[in-house]
């Protein structure tokens, strides 16, 4: 192999990148190059790197070891808008225009044309008529971009990429939002870039969208590179393969606490919150550990968000015990025995800048008064102390700030506010995201314990993996509605074949089952 | 990991005791330029001047630290004064306390209603209902001042406990009392949660609405107690009373650390604040520096005390 011409084609070559955050390796060595006018795509289950790959790329996380070479020379970016500057666009999940100005304000934004100091509009209209033409599709450019759909606003952010003449535009999951035909329309501009010798990342769930667009496919797994492939040469079997891993079949034999003899501690009867929720029943008893896994996006978080009363529901009837319930708000939740350990830890579940025996006692406050209203501090320091045993939660002191703590103690912290409450319900939706595989474990007992001890537990996670290991009984959601249900000992394929809608089904791409995992 | 750990609790001590430690040193200071100020006639007089702005900054204190702002509390002094003096004309002086101390909780409430259902920005509501309840003052006085003489009333503002002021006692008292509804109720600890993450107070069953509403009520309740003062030391009001006020209370307690993001926060630390912004008035008198600069070096206490706290956190 010729070494010369093999690294004039590539646009970016990463070597031995690694990357670790307290507790995890996120990153492991992971070697891998893109060539020029390459749409390369990006796979992996959720925790797999992705996120992590592309923020070492762009400068926004520093490295710890390993090189990145773009445009045939080593960079180190300090920051996104460094590596922005250099030709490396990002278009991300969440938008990232602002809404109150227009099309072509939002494209030169930040790299304004301008003469003597001035705004030059004319030499920036030229310009922008220039970019339409190139990619083959017109914007108006003095819309709002408030008033434009999902879709037209991903075209003006990759129209901003060419603005700043980009030869590399990464894309975090850019159709997850878009309908069947928007979604079309994009993959014509990423084939018009690619025309243009501009590559492209391309960071997805779904699965034939890859087969579609892509020319090569790297897959990554716990942090590790496990394979780049053609995509002309491989399927979809081999890639679904790659990315879930060796799949250990031998499952643990465990007790199961679930009292099936007894009535369900709750029942779900054609629960409606719209968008996501389209129609769920299902009941859970004492006891049972009822996994529910599914897509991003399939309405796993916003069940679970209308079961605890932080949402309110369309239509459907929720019966805890013998008593029908509709909950204006999670603190009547509460009271009736649910508790929710929420998706989104940091901005959800706690409140970071209190000392850690503060958000323990939060929801239970009531229990720490001497007399009504009334806090006794020393009580508090008790509690706390009982569960960081109890739990393993690492502190400092009970008086440290809560976001000082790693993941795992910070997911610990929250498990023990809800413990206090004493729940029939405890809902805990992604609780091992971002923590560490020895804190997972030590949830995965703490729920089991629980379990043990009667109390109804609906586990929610994308990651199918933990879930089949974990539950007693699985629900997959698709499209906010169950696509299935399986006892344990299920094969592992078999959900994750349901969660994405099967085979056939899915290489059909009907604009509903195109949803990420 | 440990070095970072250690350094950042020195910066967090440091960043917890600055307002103690720029306190004394700003005593020092003014203490060897003019001996006066130690005297002890000065330092009841500092403590006096600050009791009426002080009284009002434990409100403040409250709704900054939930997440919220009050600048009606200016106007609401100036209501709930003429109120005060207004009322005794047909009852005892006692019972118009009570009954203007139920006026200033009203109108907390209805700031509070406004912020928390209606959901307008807190700075606005108040910008809405300072402006009416001045326009109310106008109504209430016609716009003349009013005078009150009452021997009991006028004990409030203007009398001794053995060598101490009244104003003072009642501040103190009052300091005392905020700072341990704060650290040691349930409404202080949920005031804290809202201010410092609205939404994971509500998941852990908050109720946010009703307890931010609470602490606009603190706030005006608090206005109303400072009004009531006020009245009391001069025994007459003019419409035009607490102008300002509002800034000063405000001042007073993001310069005693109260986080202007919510979340954190010290009845105590607050009332150093205010005794610090009115030490400054007082030095700069006894040392005999026009009042202009004395605005100006208030402004740049105000933006160090909270630069300190915004910079450090944008660092982190």
């Amino acid at each position: 192999m010729n070494v010369d011409t093999k690294e004039l084609e590539n646009i970016l070559e990463i070597k031995g990148l690694s990357k670790s955050f307290p507790g995890v390796k996120a990153l492991q060595e992971v070697s891998m190059n893109i060539r020029l006018g390459e749409v390369h795509a990006l796979l992996g289950e959720n925790g797999s790197g992705k996120s992590t790959l592309t923020k070492c790329i762009v400068g926004a996380y520093r490295k710890d070891a390993g090189s990145i070479i773009y445009n045939r020379g080593e960079v180190d970016f300090a920051s996104p808008s460094e590596s922005f500057k250099n030709g490396i666009s990002v278009i991300y999940q969440e938008r990232s225009l602002i809404p109150k100005l227009t099309v072509e304000q939002n494209v030169f934004l930040g790299d304004e044309l301008s003469k003597r100091g001035f705004l030059s509009q004319r030499e920036m209209r030229k310009k922008y008529n220039m970019i339409c033409e190139n990619l083959g599709f017109r914007l108006p450019p003095d819309e709002k971009i408030a008033s434009l759909g999902v879709a037209q606003q991903k075209i003006v952010e990759i129209m901003k990429a060419l603005a700043r003449e980009s030869k590399l535009v990464i894309m975090d999951e850019p159709t997850a939002s878009l309908s069947k035909q928007e979604a079309d329309h994009l993959f014509e501009i990423i084939e018009e870039l690619k025309r243009k010798g501009i590559s492209t990342l391309y960071i997805t769930h779904i699965l034939d969208e890859i087969f579609k667009i892509t020319d090569r496919i790297t897959v990554l797994r716990d942090g590790k590179k496990i394979a780049t492939l053609n995509t002309a040469d491989t399927d979809m079997e081999e890639v679904v393969n790659l990315m879930v891993g060796e799949i250990l079949h031998e499952d643990e034999e465990r007790e199961s606490f679930s009292r099936y003899d007894l009535p369900p501690v709750i029942s779900v009867r054609d629960v409606v919150r719209l968008p996501r929720v389209r129609g769920i029943s299902f009941d859970v008893y004492a006891g049972e550990i009822l996994g529910i896994t599914g897509l991003t996006g399939s309405g796993k978080t916003e069940l679970a968000r209308s079961l605890f009363g932080a949402d309110r529901l369309d239509s459907g009837k929720i019966t805890i015990g013998d008593r029908d319930v509709n909950y204006k708000s999670p603190s009547e939740a509460i009271r009736s025995g649910i508790a929710l350990v929420p998706e989104d830890r940091k901005n959800d579940g706690l409140i970071l800048l209190f000392e850690v025996f503060k958000n323990i006692t939060l929801p239970a406050i009531g229990e720490f008064s001497s007399r009504p209203g009334f806090i006794s501090k020393y009580r508090e320091l008790k509690t706390c102390n009982e569960f960081r045993k109890k739990l393993n939660i690492r502190l400092a002191s009970e008086y440290q700030q809560t976001k000082f703590l790693s993941g795992g103690n910070q997911q610990k912290v929250v498990i023990s506010k809800w413990l206090l409450t004493k729940p029939k319900v405890l809902i805990m939706d992604e609780s091992t995201q971002g923590v560490d595989v020895k804190a997972k474990g030590e949830i995965y007992s703490i729920v089991r314990q629980l379990a043990s001890t009667g109390v109804a537990i609906i586990f929610i996670s994308s990651e199918v993996q933990e879930v089949h290991r974990v539950s007693d009984r699985i629900l997959v959601f698709r499209d906010g509605k169950i696509a299935g249900e399986f006892r344990r000992g299920t094969r592992q394929e078999e959900i994750l074949k349901t969660a994405i809608g099967g085979k056939t089904k899915f290489m059909g791409g009907e604009a509903n089952d195109r949803l990420e995992l | 990991m440990t070095v970072s750990n250690s350094k950042s609790k020195l910066i967090s001590i440091l960043g917890k005791y600055k307002i103690l430690i720029a306190f004394l040193v700003l005593i020092i200071i003014i203490s060897f330029i003019t001996p006066r100020f130690m005297s002890w006639q000065n330092i009841i007089n500092v403590f006096r001047q600050s009791s009426i702005v002080g009284i009002m900054a434990i409100g403040a204190t409250f709704v900054i630290i939930g997440g919220g702002f009050d600048i009606s509390v200016g106007s609401l002094l100036a209501l709930t004064a003429a109120m005060v003096v207004g009322f005794q004309s047909s009852m005892h002086w006692f019972f118009a306390v009570i009954l203007v101390i139920g006026v200033g909780a009203a109108f907390g409430a209805i700031n509070g209603l406004l912020s928390a259902k209606i959901h307008i920005p807190p700075i606005i509501a108040t910008l809405g209902t300072m402006t009416i309840i001045r326009g109310i003052v106008y109504m209430y006085t016609g716009g003349y001042p009013l005078y009150v003489d009452s021997k009991g009333f006028s004990f409030i503002g203007n009398g001794y406990v053995g060598p101490i002021p009244f104003p003072i006692i009642l501040l103190l008292l009052l300091v005392a009392l905020g700072q341990f509804v704060l650290v040691k109720t349930r409404f202080g600890r949920y005031t804290c949660a809202i201010g410092g993450n609205k939404e994971a107070a509500r998941l852990s069953g908050v109720k946010v609405d009703l307890y931010m509403i609470m602490t606009f009520v603190v706030g005006g309740m608090m206005a109303a107690v400072s009004g009531i003062v006020y009245a009391s030391r001069l025994l007459s009001v003019t419409p035009l009373a607490g102008q300002g006020y509002e800034l000063d209370a405000i001042a007073s307690a993001v310069i005693g650390g109260t986080s202007v993001s919510g979340g954190e926060g010290s009845v105590v630390r607050t009332l150093i604040g205010a005794l610090l912004l009115t030490m400054i008035t007082n030095a700069f008198n006894l040392m005999g520096i026009n009042l202009y600069v004395q605005y100006v070096f208030k402004g740049l206490v105000i933006l160090a005390a909270v630069g300190f706290d915004s910079f450090s956190k944008a660092q982190s």
